[in-house]
């Protein structure tokens, strides 16, 4: 019995332990009902455990987890239920598609188990109905085995939503897909889920999925929940570097506080000085690290009115279609813009970089220092930018040294 | 992009693959490779046909006249059914196989799919049951429940008073009893193949989907296993209707016989065998066995599409039983105890100067004078020990890279009629072990090249014996590297014999070794054959033992029994432990997609 606006799923002070290892370390979140909600991290970071804790599949050391108002599992008093009972569906990353039976077949599974009291037609109709929502009424008689990648995964899908669950839980249901189709499923993905209005947890480590399907986007690392919101408010405003880094590149500069007023903050940075919005306090003459992500800044030749803006040398120009890449050097530092393509500057030119005070990010920079040392070649301790190493070959990754990115896949071709 | 892979080659090599599309290196034949095939395909050839072209001769003529006949079938038929030798046949080897069948495959899948306790030791147990000898087996069992002496009964009967009459071994019941112990090791270690590669999330896809435990496992795991439990059962009844170690230490005794007996009996124990009435025998058996066969490859044709392992989200979630946890373990511990029981027993009966029931009192008597004795007795043992590892070591060495190379261009080349290299290659599995043996006697007995009366005639048998199972380890090992691995040995300017030193062989390495192993150890452990074609000086070790128990000496056999028990399960295991460390490098090696 749930009514609008109650959570769907509560996850509280999740604990999960594989022998010595503790793979999820005390997670919380709520899912409304009808809400896309993702939870977003790099490979082992324990979104898969926390789905499967969800799911039942894994017990669990420590916690509560209810689904629709009914407990399913608690550590205090010991409550567990199993996996056939929770009334969930979901779509594994492999999609575990029975090969010994037909698509009908697998799909029919969970109305046809033993305890299920749908009637024969019943079963055949509700099938049909799930089988032509992921379009592939036209298959039913095939073999599970006889099936393309976006086909299993549309079964997959099917056969989660057919028993009409409380609750529908994909693990990286789209990772196994190659890239354009990969795109298309995403949209159709999202469509469904609001057609059908089903409270879904979505675990993802591609940060263009998260962004663009999901209500809520929550940031795992470590076994941990860092930040969780809207997926606008957490592409703007990161609470870490960390994060910023994860949801896309940043360019990061050493910086010094020179003055503060309220949230607004002007810095050092080399030989200029930058403004910026600090959603934290800041202190005069702390170090700390001033974060604008590429698209956020602009090329202008000549001179310049704005608050923010840094002279520099375009030194790389990489034209992707639908924008530019440039990578300039500041100060003998490179800094990553991604522009417009309508004027393109070609190498050598000397121009204005600029950006709104409300896009810089600024961080403390004891936090950050330790977690960008190996990822981003700012060094805080003289205060100065410095060349990345790497920039001596730039032929070989040529604007990906300096961007601020944990993730293994380039970010350059990235559609935005 | 797809992460299946082809099913880890295993010990047995009795489980084959053909998921993986095969591709050829060359559009065109290469006449090192039309050579090489021409070459194979002789030696296959030479391997199976005198036996087989014997018997079938044999069988149809009359042996003065030499004219066609079917006088033997004819005369054969009525003691056939009216000794029941056929019907014997059927219920020991159905019944030991279903028996054995349900027993392994329930061990498998406690052991794979569940968090039962004992893994360890029931995987180790059935291993070393599947290593040692039959015979040495076998004997352990009549130690144990031979109707006069058998420990057990002794304790039943006369120190408990809990049964009135004795158990027999030496009976049907005591005989399928026996197999079925035998067999339930080796199903143990087939099963095992299917349900551990079995993709986890398959399981849990159907929990999630609100299926219960007993569900699941019914309605997913049991589906999914079935094609490689068809596969496994019908080679086992196969192997069960041509048993001849069981039928004949207990079966000759107690007076039931099987076909596999009787054509011993009437080979061996007679002084002029009626030739063509043994091969009548034997022929009669082989058409048991083919329907089986035909089975047998249906069923493994059929079983690339489920048994795939995907390799991602590596995951060995369990069944966690509850509960029921320490009762499926002391399931478990039964294999164990079946299977190290009679063991226990030879090493005490070996410790005795004559045969006595294990007591206190009787301790006082232990020495290990019966295993001076083996060394002392003209150092024969020793000389069986050396023909063993020479036979099984050398059919199994040439054996392995023969087949190796002709794996490789059925699958890898377009030279025109390979596949007959593999049909000729699965003939022996048709023939029975006593057959086989009697038909290799007959083919070379008569002939002026002195092949007969030495070992190499042994080499020839356990060749053509071995063949199948070798060849599929290979098959699959072949089918598992990819094509590009070869082809950039030809494009970096290998010629054929550097691809198949520098890339081929070490990337087959664990398939090899799973060949070899199979191959070694089937002959090291085989009795039929080398009864048959035993002559002075090449009596191997099996032999050696038969006959002392067929003399009465009962603690020496028990001896020798222990020696060879402990030879050959160290060796075993070190070959299982290579095979499993090589493996695992050569499949990271062989460039999995
Ligand atoms: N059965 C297990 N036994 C031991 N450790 C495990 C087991 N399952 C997962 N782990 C460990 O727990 C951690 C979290 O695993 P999890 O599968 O949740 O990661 P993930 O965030 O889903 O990563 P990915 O994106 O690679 O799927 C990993 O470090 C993993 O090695
Ligand atoms: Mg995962």
């Amino acid at each position: 019995m749930t009514r609008t606006g109650e959570s769907t799923l509560v996850v509280r002070a999740l604990n999960k332990h594989y022998g010595a290892f503790h793979a999820v370390r005390g997670v919380n979140f709520d899912i409304r009902e009808g809400e896309l909600y993702t939870l977003l991290g790099p490979s082992g970071c324990g979104k898969s455990t926390t789905l499967r804790c969800v799911a039942g599949l894994e017990h669990i050391d420590g916690g509560d987890i209810a689904i629709a108002g009914t407990v399913v599992d608690s550590s205090a008093p010991p409550v567990f239920m199993p996996p056939n009972k929770r009334d969930i569906g979901m779509v594994f990353q492999n999609y575990g598609i029975w090969p010994h039976m037909s698509v009908f077949d697998n799909v029919a599974f969970p109305i046809t188990v033993w305890r299920s009291k749908v009637s024969r037609r019943e079963v055949v109709r509700r099938t049909e109905e799930a089988l032509a929502a992921v379009k592939l009424d036209h298959l039913s008689g095939r073999r599970g085995t006889e099936l393309s990648g976006g086909q299993q995964q549309r079964v997959a899908l099917a056969r989660a939503l057919v028993a009409r669950p409380k609750l529908l839980l994909l693990d990286e249901p789209l990772s196994n897909l190659d890239a354009t189709l990969r795109e298309s499923m995403r949209m159709e993905l999202r469509r469904l889920q609001k057609n059908v209005g089903i409270t879904t947890l979505f675990v993802t480590h591609d940060q263009t999925e998260a962004l663009s399907m999901s209500d809520r986007v929550a940031v795992m690392r470590e076994g941990v929940i860092i930040q969780e919101d809207a997926p606008q408010e957490i592409y703007s405003k990161p609470s870490d570097l960390y994060v910023a880094g994860f949801l896309g590149r940043v360019n990061c500069f050493a910086a010094k506080v020179n003055t503060v007023h309220r949230d607004y903050v002007s810095v050092q940075v080399g030989s200029g000085t930058l403004h910026a919005r600090s959603q934290r306090a800041m202190h005069e003459g702390a170090r700390v690290v001033l974060a604008v992500r590429p698209e956020k800044m602009s090329l202008r030749q000549g001179e310049s009115s704005a608050v923010n803006s840094l002279p520099g040398v375009v030194a790389e120009v990489s034209f992707i279609g639908e924008a530019v890449d440039y990578r300039l050097l500041v100060d003998g530092t490179s800094v990553i813009v991604r522009e417009n393509a309508r004027v393109i500057f070609p190498v050598g030119t000397s121009v204005r970089i600029e950006f709104d005070v409300d896009d810089g990010l600024l961080y403390e920079d004891e936090v950050a220092a330790a977690k960008v040392s190996q990822v981003s070649a700012v060094d805080p301790a003289d205060g100065k930018l410095e060349t990345p190493r790497t920039t001596d070959t730039p032929t070989t990754t040529p604007m990906r040294n300096q961007q601020f990115s944990l993730r293994k896949t380039a970010t350059i071709g990235q559609s935005t | 992009m797809s992460h299946s892979s082809v099913q880890p080659v295993q010990v047995k090599g009795l489980l084959i693959d053909r998921q993986r599309p095969r591709h050829r290196l060359f559009s065109r034949v290469q006449p090192v490779e039309l050579v090489l095939f021409g070459i194979l395909l002789a030696f296959f050839v030479w391997l199976v046909f005198p036996p087989v072209a014997s018997l079938v001769v044999k069988a149809f003529t009359d042996g003065d006249t030499n004219e066609l006949t079917f006088d033997h079938f004819v005369t054969i038929l009525p003691t056939l059914v009216h000794a029941g030798v056929i019907s014997n046949t059927l219920i020991f080897a159905v019944s030991a196989s279903v028996i054995s069948f349900a027993y392994g495959s329930v061990l498998a899948w406690l052991a794979e799919r569940t968090n039962a306790p004992f893994r360890r030791l029931v995987y180790v147990s059935a291993f070393l049951s599947f290593a040692l000898p039959t015979v040495i087996q076998v004997l352990g069992w009549v130690f144990l429940l031979g109707r006069r002496q058998g420990f057990i009964n002794s304790i039943l009967v006369t120190q408990l008073g809990i049964l009135s009459e004795p158990l027999d071994v030496q009976s049907m019941g005591g005989m399928i009893f026996v197999e079925a112990i035998l067999w339930t090791a080796v199903v143990f270690l087939l099963m095992v193949v299917p349900f551990r590669s079995m993709d986890a999330s398959l399981e849990e896809a159907g929990r999630v989907a609100r299926g219960t435990s007993a569900e699941v496992f019914l309605r997913i795991t049991l589906r999914l296993a079935m094609p490689a439990g068809f596969a496994v059962f019908f080679i086992s009844l196969v192997r069960n209707l041509e048993s001849f170690e069981v039928p004949a230490i207990l079966g000759l005794p107690g007076g039931v016989n099987v076909l596999a007996t009787q054509i011993f009996v009437r080979l061996h124990a007679t002084v002029l065998p009626n030739y063509g009435q043994v091969s009548a025998y034997s022929i009669l058996l082989v058409l048991i066995v083919l329907p089986l066969l035909y089975a047998y490859h249906r069923a493994t044709k059929g079983q690339g599409h489920y048994a795939t392992i995907t390799g991602k989200g590596l995951r060995t979630a369990r069944l966690d039983l509850g509960r029921y946890r320490w009762a499926a373990g002391i399931f478990m511990l039964t294999l164990p105890l079946v299977i190290l029981l009679p063991l226990f027993m030879l090493v005490w009966v070996s410790l005795m100067p004559f045969y006595r029931i294990p007591s206190w009192e009787a301790l006082g008597s232990a020495s290990l004078n019966n295993y001076y004795a083996l060394v002392d007795s003209g150092s024969r043992v020793l000389d069986s020990l050396a023909a063993t590892a020479l036979v099984a070591g050398g059919s199994a060495t040439i054996l392995v890279f023969a087949t190796a190379a002709a794996c490789w261009l059925v699958i890898r080349t377009r030279v025109p009629g390979r596949s007959a290299l593999e049909f000729v290659s699965v003939i022996p599995l048709a023939i029975p072990s006593i057959v086989l043996g009697a038909g290799v006697l007959w083919a070379y007995v008569g002939l002026p090249v002195p092949i007969y009366g030495t070992a190499a005639i042994l080499v020839l048998a356990y060749m053509a014996r071995s063949l199948p199972f070798t060849m599929r380890s290979n098959f699959s090992g072949v089918l598992s590297i990819s094509k590009e691995l070869e082809e950039s040995a030809f494009v970096a300017g290998a010629n054929h014999r550097e691809l198949f030193q520098r890339v081929l062989i070490p990337l087959l390495l664990p398939a090899l070794l799973t060949g070899w192993q199979y191959a070694f150890l089937q002959t090291a452990r085989e009795l039929p054959i080398a009864l048959l074609l035993q002559s002075e000086g090449n009596q191997m070790i099996s032999v050696r033992i038969w006959n002392l128990w067929e003399v009465g000496q009962v603690t020496n056999a028990a001896a020798l029994s222990v020696v060879v028990a402990i030879l050959l399960g160290i060796l075993g295991f070190v070959l299982e432990g290579l095979s499993r460390r090589y493996g695992i490098v050569a499949a990271e090696a062989s460039g999995r997609r």
